[in-house]
């Protein structure tokens, strides 16, 4: 009979990776979960792509790191980043994108007002170009991360499906927590290709949760850094204070010692 | 010890999850962590307003309804998810409704300068947001934070995953919210949906049980006015919009014949104003019952 050995130490290791088997299971769950979670009107309105390997999830939180310099408007947004990508290179099993492939080209058409703040109006139109009737996306030029705007009731369906997949990763006890970062960084690599809005969701199962308790500068005080200062100084350790050949000394233990120990 | 009749006890205590729903979507992860909430519980008698006005809406709508051959108008009008919850109610097992509103999503405190909404950053966006605020009159429905928006769904979906996992039949129900909103509801948020639970049985919101009855004739109307629509714009209920021209289906939604929009008959405007007479007497009802609850309640402390 088979068995499945699982441990999530040392990282990598088969007893690891049967470890990270399971999440992807649980990665596959939330998938359906998100795609089956009410829409608007029962219109088809999110894409799913779902990422797991060591390189992909290298790459991804590469691609983190480099739009980390994009916004120094904001003070918080490097570090959101950079702690982030993080999670994603340390400690995350799969991630989870989800997609609205059509919040951009194809309103819904009902004019509730929420894209430009005005009743009745398809304020989207407005800010896109139109040919036919249509939004022509081919001329569409941004100059933002995210090509907005966007059909509320559109995303609305993505917030959705963002719920649905949360609500099946608690059900099912793994660690998750929706992304900005994770899911702009994702579409830029291709994930969720014909989405113009993405969310990230990773998924871990870990006995420490990896996407909570995140203490300032995480980025360099993360648990692969705190192993790799172990490593750094461990071997200091045994190169000072030398006891000759193991084999035949031990450390020297005085007389007064050995009575202080009675 | 006690005999009890289960199917009553098992509608009255929707009201009980409802609260476990309130919970749920109190507890929902947020991207931006930024959207708070503000719900409210609605349960019995106190629902029979909203379900007046939006009958009253409905009314008034099938007035100005498309007419068959006959002269009679196409019921598929009146005959919405609204008409479950009279259903629900004149059986004695009334769904529970639930309001959820939010001021968060009009404004965006988070710097990101993403461009989702739109515009260059989130300054940019507030500033537009103001301007909205200042010179739309009414209640402000937009622009909204496309990060928070996702949230604000989510924490829906939470709401309706909890009512589901005690096999508890729900539905968000949007035409309904907006009577509600008439009727002072959640009128002071940017944001609100209304989500219905129960009554306690199989596919309540599901099949539309409310559109059985039509005729023939009716369902080939609204079914002939709608399928040259599919490719175009949202179908309606029986009065389908078309996009010919996109400035023109912005600002003056045409029909399905390429006419001038004809000026508001008196017909129109009759039903109009009766219509928002009646909103108003069942406004000043539900404004007295708060009142009452309010009394009610001090005087308990």
């Amino acid at each position: 009979m088979p068995d499945f050995y699982i441990n999530e130490w040392p990282p990598f290791s088969p007893e690891d990776e049967a470890r990270k088997d399971n999440v992807r299971l649980a990665a596959r769950l939330m998938v359906n979960a998100a795609l089956t979670a009410p829409c608007i009107g029962g219109n088809a309105a999110v894409e799913a792509h779902l990422v797991y390997g060591r390189k992909e999830m290298d790459e991804l939180a590469k691609k983190m790191l480099e739009l980390a310099r994009e916004n120094p408007r904001n003070k918080f947004w490097k570090n959101i980043f950079k702690y982030e990508a993080t999670m994603i290179r340390e400690q995350t099993d799969a991630v989870v994108f989800l997609g609205s492939w059509n919040a951009a080209d194809d309103p819904f058409d009902i004019g509730c007002g929420r894209c430009g703040g005005i009743p009745r109006l398809c304020w989207l139109y407005e800010k896109r170009a139109i040919r036919a009737g249509k939004i022509d996306m081919t001329e569409s030029q941004p100059t933002t991360l995210v090509d907005g705007p966007l059909c509320m009731i559109r995303t609305t369906a993505l917030g959705f499906a963002m719920g649905a997949a949360m609500w099946m990763s608690y059900r099912l006890l793994v660690d998750s927590r929706p992304f900005m970062s994770v899911g702009i960084a994702g579409q830029k690599l291709g994930y969720c290709p014909n989405s113009q809005i993405v969310v990230g969701i990773p998924v871990a199962a870990y006995s420490k949760n990896a996407y909570v308790d995140i203490r300032p500068d995480y980025h360099v005080l993360s648990q692969w850094k705190a192993v790799q200062a172990m490593r750094k100084y461990y071997p200091l350790f045994r190169l000072g204070g030398g006891q000759g050949d193991y084999r035949d000394s031990f450390p020297f233990v005085t007389p007064e010692a050995e009575g202080e120990e009675e | 010890m006690g005999i009890y009749d289960g199917n009553k006890l098992a509608n009255e205590n929707l009201y009980e999850v409802a609260k476990l729903c309130v919970m749920a979507a109190l507890k929902a992860p947020q991207v931006t962590g930024k959207v708070e909430l503000k719900t409210e519980i609605i349960t019995g008698e106190d629902t029979l307003p909203i379900i007046e006005a939006r009958e009253k809406v409905m009314e008034s709508r099938a007035r100005l309804a498309p007419r068959l051959p006959g002269g009679t108008p196409v019921r598929t009008v009146r005959r919405r998810s609204s008409y479950n919850l009279r259903v629900n109610y004149d059986a004695g097992t009334p769904s529970v409704l639930i309001f959820f509103g939010t001021n968060s999503l009009i404004r965006s405190e988070l710097n990101w300068n993403c461009g989702a909404c739109g515009f260059q950053g989130c300054r940019e966006f507030n500033k537009y947001s103001l301007h909205i605020k200042k010179t739309i009159p009414g209640r402000q429905v937009g622009p909204t934070c496309v990060w928070k928006h996702l949230d604000f769904n989510a924490a829906l979906g939470w709401a309706c995953a909890a009512a589901w996992q005690y096999n508890v039949d729900n539905r968000l129900l949007g035409f309904e919210m907006g009577t509600a909103r008439m009727l002072g509801y959640m009128e002071d948020y940017s944001h609100s949906e209304l989500l219905a639970l129960g009554p306690c049985a199989d596919l309540v919101w599901w099949n539309r049980r409310g559109m059985a009855g039509q005729t023939e004739e009716e369902y080939m109307e609204r079914a002939w006015r709608a399928m040259p629509q599919f490719w175009n714009t949202f179908i309606g209920a029986g009065d389908p919009l078309t996009r010919y021209d996109v400035k023109e289906f912005l600002f003056k939604p045409k029909r399905l014949v390429r006419v001038e929009a004809p000026p508001p008959s008196p017909e129109m405007v009759e039903a109009q104003q009766a219509l928002e007479k009646e909103i108003a007497r069942i406004r000043a009802r539900v404004a007295a019952r708060r009142r009452e609850l309010k009394a009610t309640k001090k005087s308990r402390s």
